[in-house]
């Protein structure tokens, strides 16, 4: 062993990890929720995102953390940006935040954290039946294409008739423009 | 397993899926031949290719399996039951006249048609699926189709404003309930640690959750419910359905008052009663200890139909009173849920049957009127029957049916969920409804009055053509006869539960 593997402990550096992971998705939410230029709300959004992605990784599921990156930062965050530059220009004046509209969110979210807390900490969960110990993205797949290929079939049905039908509601004036 | 056993096993499960086998086929057909330009306005074509692939998915979903518990396939995903089968027919004869009135609709243009013959049968996919899926992965992805694609189905013409406002509000809710009733599902799931709801509702009601969190069960049950609730239009979710009704082209949003309801309430039931419920005896079921659901479920039920039926009261515009009527029905299909019995059940079941043909009756009847230069308003019916009487008779037909007087088939349906309701010694509930349907008469009333009574308005000419006479009659039939001879069908309904 060299003594900078020495130096190096590893369940220190999974704590430090974590405490990162936790605050970007903390810190991420308080930009979202309190900051007024809406696209830093979009980047503390993404910001948040991220950290989620790194508490899946945290929980042995390095699948769930990619697919959070792909469709959560990569693709949602985009499209919510993408709609703020096509809907109104950013720079005017803003409205006055409400006092009391804050208090009566932030109370009702108070609310539903203790509320969840409260349950989540109160159960006695059952861990997922161990069918397989191996949770790696290759026995997805594989379970993706031999039980569960109906399923994958289907999203893909939903997919082509969905792009289909934004194509029908976006395509302009068909039909009158003959 | 090997995946030549998977492969074997998969294979296996077509034998059980002719009627999602058929409907795909439908689907594959209807795209490629809306792709050829000479087609393209050829609503004849696409009517007649959508016909046939119902009446095969018809025919495939014919089959009963025996006695016993039924036939897992795909995976153990479905569930191939009686109680499948009743709801397969179900939604693919909703499916067919919905096409036909869409067909004969001028809403709908012709370079649409092709679109929603398509987004039907794929509604009607996601529905078929929702019937005999029993994981709860597929109940949520079957819901999700089934939602999704009947957003894009309300917002065909998107370009109106009425049409894209009724989208957007149809979405917006419909994602929030979706999302609760996902969280929900995470719940049960990280409570038994299985998707197979068979599985799920053995641990659930097994002796080792007595001693479990009470406030988790109750945060389940609701989270379940925003998703049912909101499918079924019922209170507090209801609210996006008047603005959905009027917004959408008439033959959608008569396919949207029975078709997804309906599977709103074929999945509540598959839930509630497998999840939260256990059979006891013969007859009946008991809830689980932790929730008094039915108790729940009998409040929403009795604020449904009042505050439907009360809403109706002031509407001038008919799509929007078929909107509350339909709110209100809600109400009542609610009741037999909350019986917790197989009457309660069979109830709901015959009644939903009735409600197809006479709903859907209504509906075809105003799809007429507004065929011809008549609109949605009241204003529109006044004098009617000197110009369409047949029209107008089976209007009244259908709204007579609605309000539950006998002869017709409404009233037999209303008599076995009353029976149901008062078996159980739920009277407050059974007088509430009674109250209920007292209000329903004025406002039903009113619409015949106005047709029949009131002197004329507005004069203009109900294009009534030949097809929409034979789907009106086509479902007037049905309305009048199961008033009078309805033994066949309740027989029928006893076999599946």
């Amino acid at each position: 062993m060299t003594p900078v593997q020495g130096l190096i402990r590893p369940d220190l550096v999974a704590k430090i990890g974590f405490g990162l992971v936790a605050a970007a998705t903390f810190g991420g939410a308080i930009i979202a929720v309190f900051f007024r230029n809406i696209i830093h709300n979009v980047l503390g959004l993404a910001l948040a995102l991220f950290g989620v992605a790194g508490i899946f990784f945290y929980l042995g599921s390095p699948f769930l953390a990619f697919m959070e990156l792909l469709i959560y930062v990569g693709a949602i965050t985009i499209t919510i940006t993408f709609a703020i530059m096509l809907s109104k220009p950013i720079g005017g004046p803003l409205p006055e935040r409400s006092f009391k509209k804050t208090l009566g969110a932030g109370s009702v979210c108070v609310l539903i954290f203790g509320l969840l807390s409260y349950i989540v900490m109160g159960t006695k969960w059952t861990p997922a039946a161990m069918r397989s110990s191996d949770w790696s993205v290759k026995a997805i797949g594989q379970m993706l294409l031999t039980k569960y290929d109906l399923v994958f079939e289907l999203i893909s049905l939903v997919l082509l008739v969905s792009i289909l039908g934004a194509i029908v509601t976006a395509r302009y004036g068909r039909g009158r423009v003959e | 397993m090997d995946l030549v056993q998977i492969a074997r096993s998969n294979l296996e499960g077509f034998r059980y899926a002719g009627t999602e086998v058929a409907l795909c086929v439908l689907i594959v057909a209807l795209l490629l031949s809306g792709v050829i330009l000479p087609f393209r306005k050829n609503r004849r074509l696409f009517l007649i290719i959508s016909m046939l692939g119902l009446a095969l998915a018809m025919t495939a979903s014919l089959k009963q399996p025996g006695a016993g518990k039924g036939v897992r396939y795909f995976a153990d995903l479905f569930l191939w039951d009686s109680f499948s089968v009743f709801f397969k027919l179900f939604f693919v004869a909703a499916a067919a006249f919905t096409i036909l009135m869409a067909q004969m609709n001028r809403e709908v243009e012709d370079y649409e048609f092709n679109e929603c013959c398509l987004l039907v049968v794929s509604v009607t996919l996601g529905m078929v699926l929702l019937a005999s899926s029993v994981d709860l992965l597929m109940i949520y992805l079957a819901f999700e189709t089934m939602s999704l694609l009947s957003y894009l189905l309300v917002g065909i013409r998107f370009r109106e404003a009425r049409g894209g406002e009724a989208a957007l509000k149809y979405v917006l809710y419909g994602a929030f309930t979706s999302g609760v009733m996902l969280f929900g599902f995470s719940l049960v799931y990280g409570l038994a640690g299985t998707t197979d709801i068979m599985e799920i509702g053995r641990i659930l009601n097994s002796a080792h959750m007595a001693g479990q969190n009470r406030a988790l069960f109750v945060l389940m049950v609701l989270f379940f419910l925003a998703g049912l609730l909101f499918k079924t239009a019922s209170f507090p979710f209801h609210i996006w359905c008047p603005d959905v009704y009027e917004g959408a082209p008439t033959p959608v949003t008569a396919f949207l008052s029975v078709g997804p309801k309906a599977a709103g309430f074929a999945v509540f039931i598959r839930l509630f009663y497998t999840l939260f419920a256990r059979e006891v005896g013969d007859q009946g079921f008991a809830a689980i200890e932790q929730v008094d659901w039915p108790a729940i479920v009998a409040v929403i039920s009795a604020i449904t139909m009042s505050l439907g039926n009360l809403s109706a009261i002031h509407q001038d515009n008919v799509k929007r009173l078929l909107a509350y009527s339909s709110i209100a029905h809600a109400g009542y299909l609610l009741m037999g849920i909350a019986c917790l019995d197989k009457l309660g059940l069979e109830a709901v079941a015959f009644y939903l049957v009735v409600y197809l043909f006479m709903n859907l009756g209504a509906f075809a009847v105003v799809t007429a009127v507004n065929n011809g230069e008549g609109g949605e308003d009241i204003r529109f019916y006044r004098g009617l029957s000197a110009r369409a009487p047949m029209a107008c008779v089976a209007m009244a037909v259908f709204l007579f049916s609605l309000i539950g007087i006998p002869p017709f088939a409404g009233f037999v349906g209303k008599v076995f969920l009353f029976s149901a309701v008062i078996l159980k010694k739920y009277y407050w509930l059974a007088i509430v409804a009674a109250i209920n349907t007292v209000i329903s008469l004025y406002y039903y009333v009113r619409l015949i009055k106005a047709m029949f009574i009131d002197q004329a308005e507005v004069s203009f000419e109900p294009r009534v053509s030949g097809v929409s006479y034979a789907v009106i009659g086509a479902l007037a039939l049905p309305t009048l006869v199961l008033g009078v001879y309805w033994q066949p069908l309740a027989a029928f309904i006893e076999s599946i539960f």
